[in-house]
């Protein structure tokens, strides 16, 4: 096993984590601002314990599935979350959908919190709850991504040190900012991941029914070369669209 | 909605923006397995089918969203 072999996996893998964790932290921040950090840290390790339960029952099960169905479902599932993030990105590009603005986000998440405020308890459930739903559910996606980009092909280990390694970025710059990360290009990493996500779950999809990619797993860079020229050829078709 | 169905919705979600666009892929999908079962086609074709087939599913769901944002906008 080579660099070239396991190099894609890990960006992928580290890139959508990173813009799950940013999305995440965004939530955590506004919520330990406002509401205190104990209550939020309280939600954040229930989110995370309840991935670990998630991934402890799913290992298995992933390990006794045949290699084929394996790749069926994960590549169903990679082409799923993909493409849903390609059309977002293309329709913000296009000017269709606003784009994702994190300081707008923050700051209305700190109102919503603020106007829930409640005294006197230990624990702040409000503040807990939102903080455990977010972490799961961003959590999940990066669940999802780990395995669907690792497990088919062998590699969730290097998969899943991509996602921890952008976890623990994204973690570490927003405790020394303590404000949400805004200036990284969310649009374009979303584009970029949903595009690599994409052509990832092709290929397990297509390895799964029998479809012999030439070249094998250098197919993966004909497949992103003509997603990215599809989302380029959509942004300018949705803009030509909107503006009729 | 009751709270699993609340929360498989969410699950949903996280895979599904647009129904017509997962629709559509889930049918390229079977087509393409069906056509990967069968001798008829080589590889390379339904290879180059499926990347062809998802490629204008993706362009024409972001032109009729674009469309139909603009009517109702």
């Amino acid at each position: 096993m080579n660099l070239l072999h396991f190099a894609p996996v890990v960006t992928t893998s580290f890139l959508a984590s990173s813009v799950e964790a940013v999305e995440a932290m965004t939530v955590v921040l506004a919520a330990g601002i406002t509401r205190g950090w104990k209550s939020t840290l309280a939600g954040a390790a229930c989110g995370l314990a309840t991935l670990a339960a998630i991934v402890a029952l799913l290992g298995p099960a992933l390990a006794a599935a045949p290699l084929e169905a394996l790749q069926v479902v994960t590549g169903t599932l990679l082409l799923l979350f993909g493409i849903r993030w390609m059309r977002k990105a293309i329709l913000r590009y296009a000017g269709v959908i606003a784009m994702r603005d994190e300081d707008a986000l923050y700051a209305r998440e700190r109102t919503a919190l603020q106007g829930d405020a409640a005294a006197g308890s230990r624990i702040d459930v409000v503040a807990a709850l939102g903080v455990f739903k977010v972490v799961l559910l961003e959590g999940l996606e990066v669940v999802v991504i780990v395995i669907g980009v690792g497990a088919a092909g062998g590699l969730l280990i290097p998969a899943s040190m991509g996602a921890i390694a952008a976890c623990a970025a994204v973690v570490a710059l927003g405790a020394i900012l303590h404000r949400p990360l805004s200036r990284v290009p969310e649009n374009a990493l979303k584009l970029a991941v949903g595009t690599l996500v994409s052509a990832f779950g092709m290929f397990w999809f297509g390895e799964g029914v029998g479809i012999r990619w030439p070249h094998g797993e250098a197919a993966l860079v004909m497949l992103v070369a003509v997603l990215l020229a599809t989302a380029f050829a959509g942004t300018r078709l949705a803009r030509w669209a909107a503006r009729r | 909605m009751s709270m699993p169905g609340r929360a498989a919705a969410t699950i949903a979600g996280l895979f599904i923006d647009d129904g017509t666009l997962a629709i559509c892929v889930a049918l390229i999908l079977a087509v393409m397995g069906f056509m990967a079962s069968t001798p008829w086609l080589g590889d390379a074709a339904t290879g180059a089918a499926f990347v062809a087939t998802i490629a204008i599913a993706l362009l024409e769901n972001v032109v009729r969203s674009a469309w139909f944002s603009q009517e109702k906008g």
